[in-house]
């Protein structure tokens, strides 16, 4: 569904992804795992256009996402365009980025009906299943500041989840919580990916990669090294790179 | 201590506190001399207003004469509606010279800033006498395409530019130059994350802008509003060189007749402050409001 081929971005002269390829497929949870400073956040900001990428193609359903091809270039498209499938995807920050002037339900409803013109009532009603979901119906009134990290996060989740989007990006969702907060939200991840939305996660929790994912990315230095099964990657990894790095963080 | 007891493992040494010492609280020692330096600072200030009052040149009956008399009352509503005027001025420009001075476009960027430089740079008396004399050099303004003939239509500038309109007008643009700094502070507080986050929900750049960015930087702004304000209240007394109308051209007015000039200045001074003291007020509520739901 999601198709990154040869991407290759680079910040000045520092060359960041050196043609990047992989797929994922409807329904699949792809983890992607590696050192400070590999690229992997890049990728995913690529992906829904954060960045700007200098050559290769990323397509959403076979469509690109944020240019359009002419005479053996890429042309960006134009915002509406752009924004037009990049809200087919959601993406979840590790800072959680929630917006701390509205409360959780009017952050979950704010780009659904902004943004699709959904009808307010049906967001609303839609939105307070998700917090449901995420375990959270009692907060839909609370604002952000209120909420301890691993509640944000599972709002932000929500958010996203709302705009009902064919795939979630997630970048280090656990990164920035207190360990006594990391579990809850990598329970609703495991949920969702149980229940078939597709996701590519970058994370360093190697215990959610080896339960959840179907397929596990180890990036090194902008490059793709070795993709399998978490099995295959996280125990059994035959590239050198991959093995100093399972063995440095399990 | 108290009662409560602690838990205390056996592998570390000296956690345990000592039953039989005594503790005492601190004890702070006043210095004898903030007490002179209190009272010789009371004694000073208890005869200058001694003096004051019972200086014989000084009329207070005038003072309370004039205090809450016609002028003086409808000079005041002249200032307070200069101010307001000028600040709203400045506040809807100042949104446009900070985006301005935040564009991409190297000439629009450039305009902006030049527009800053200049306006924050003239002293406010100049562009007062500058905007209250512009009727006499641009008696009308053309509307139309530059460097053709095409016209819209004509405005003669002195029929709207009244002293009143330019008053404001001038008080509002030199303010917009600030009000634009502190806007673009505010927008520029904004964590990156915000935009990142709309924009990856679809929201177009006008509306992270309008519903995303701008409400938060308001509350950045909003109690800067209220300085911006008191600088507009004490900078409309120099209107008098253009127009008048206000509250201290009104004292004056009324000074050039009865020759009490002193009385009328601390009529004018008194209003200056009271507008002030009640600003204050109104200025914290409205901060903690604007507050109320920090991050
Ligand atoms: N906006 C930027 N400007 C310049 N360099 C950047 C920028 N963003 C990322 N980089 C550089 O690109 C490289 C890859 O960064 P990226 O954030 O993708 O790494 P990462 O794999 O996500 O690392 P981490 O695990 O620390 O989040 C790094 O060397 C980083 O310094
Ligand atoms: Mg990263």
């Amino acid at each position: 569904m999601i198709k990154i081929e040869k991407v290759r971005k680079s910040f000045g002269a520092h060359l960041v992804l050196k043609d990047v390829s992989f797929e994922v497929a409807k329904g699949e949870t792809v983890c992607i795992i590696g050192p400070s400073g590999s690229g992997k956040s890049t990728v995913l900001r690529c992906i829904n256009r954060l960045e700007v990428i200098d050559s290769g193609r990323i397509t959403l359903n076979d469509e690109l996402i944020a240019y359009r091809e002419n005479e053996g270039r890429l042309v960006e498209l134009r915002e509406r365009e752009v924004l037009n499938r990049i809200k087919d995807l959601g993406m979840v920050f590790q800072g959680f980025n929630l917006f701390p002037h509205m409360t959780v339900l009017q952050n979950l409803i704010e780009a659904p009906v902004g943004v699709k013109g959904e009808k307010r009532s049906l967001a609303t009603e839609r939105g307070r299943d998700y917090l449901r979901m995420v375990g959270l119906e009692d907060k839909a009134e609370a604002y952000p500041v209120m909420l301890s990290g691993g509640q944000k996060q599972r709002v932000a989740i929500a958010r996203a989840l709302n705009m009902e989007p064919q795939a979630i990006l997630f970048d280090e969702p656990t990164s920035a919580l207190d360990p006594e907060n990391v579990n809850e939200v990598l329970q609703v991840m495991k949920k969702l990916a149980k229940g078939g939305l597709t996701m590519i996660v970058v994370t360093h929790e190697m215990g959610f990669a080896r339960e959840a994912a179907d397929r596990v990315i180890f990036m090194d230095d902008g490059r793709i090294v070795e993709v399998g099964t978490p099995n295959e990657i996280l125990s059994w990894p035959q590239n050198a790179r991959t093995q100093a790095f399972v063995k440095s963080v399990l | 201590m108290n009662s409560e007891t602690i838990q205390t493992h056996p592998s570390a040494p000296g956690s345990a506190n000592d039953e039989s010492a005594t503790y005492f609280p601190v004890y702070k020692e006043k210095s004898r001399w903030s007490f002179v330096v209190g009272t010789v600072a009371i004694l000073i200030l208890a005869g200058a207003f001694y003096g004051l009052v019972t200086n014989q040149n000084m009329k207070w009956s005038v003072f309370l004469e004039y205090l809450f008399s016609g002028p003086i009352m409808s000079g005041l509503i002249v200032t307070i509606e200069l101010s307001a005027f000028a600040l709203a001025v400045g506040l809807a420009l100042g949104i446009f010279v900070a985006l301005g001075r935040m564009s991409d476009n190297i000439v629009i960027s450039n305009i902006s800033a030049f527009y800053v430089w200049v306006l924050r740079g003239l002293p406010a008396i100049v562009q007062l006498l500058i905007w209250g004399n512009i009727g006499l050099f641009v008696p009308v303004i053309v509307l139309g395409v530059p460097f053709t003939d095409i016209a819209l239509g004509e405005v003669r500038v002195a029929t709207y530019l009244t002293p009143f309109v330019a008053s404001f007008v001038a008080l509002g643009l030199a303010e917009s130059a600030y009000m634009g700094e502190i806007i673009r502070g505010g927008l520029q507080s904004i964590d990156s994350g915000q935009r990142e986050a709309a924009f990856a929900l679809g929201m177009r750049r006008g509306r992270i802008l309008r519903r995303i960015i701008l409400p938060q930087a308001m509350r950045a702004i909003v109690p800067s509003l209220g300085n911006q304000f008191s600088n507009i209240i004490k900078a409309s007394a120099l209107v008098s060189v253009i127009a008048g109308g206000d509250l201290l051209t009104t004292a004056q007015n009324i000074a050039g007749q009865n020759y009490r000039v002193m009385e009328m200045l601390f009529v004018a001074s008194f209003w200056y402050l009271a507008i002030l003291a009640v600003m204050s007020p109104v200025q914290h509520l409205i901060e903690k409001r604007t507050r109320r739901m920090d991050r």
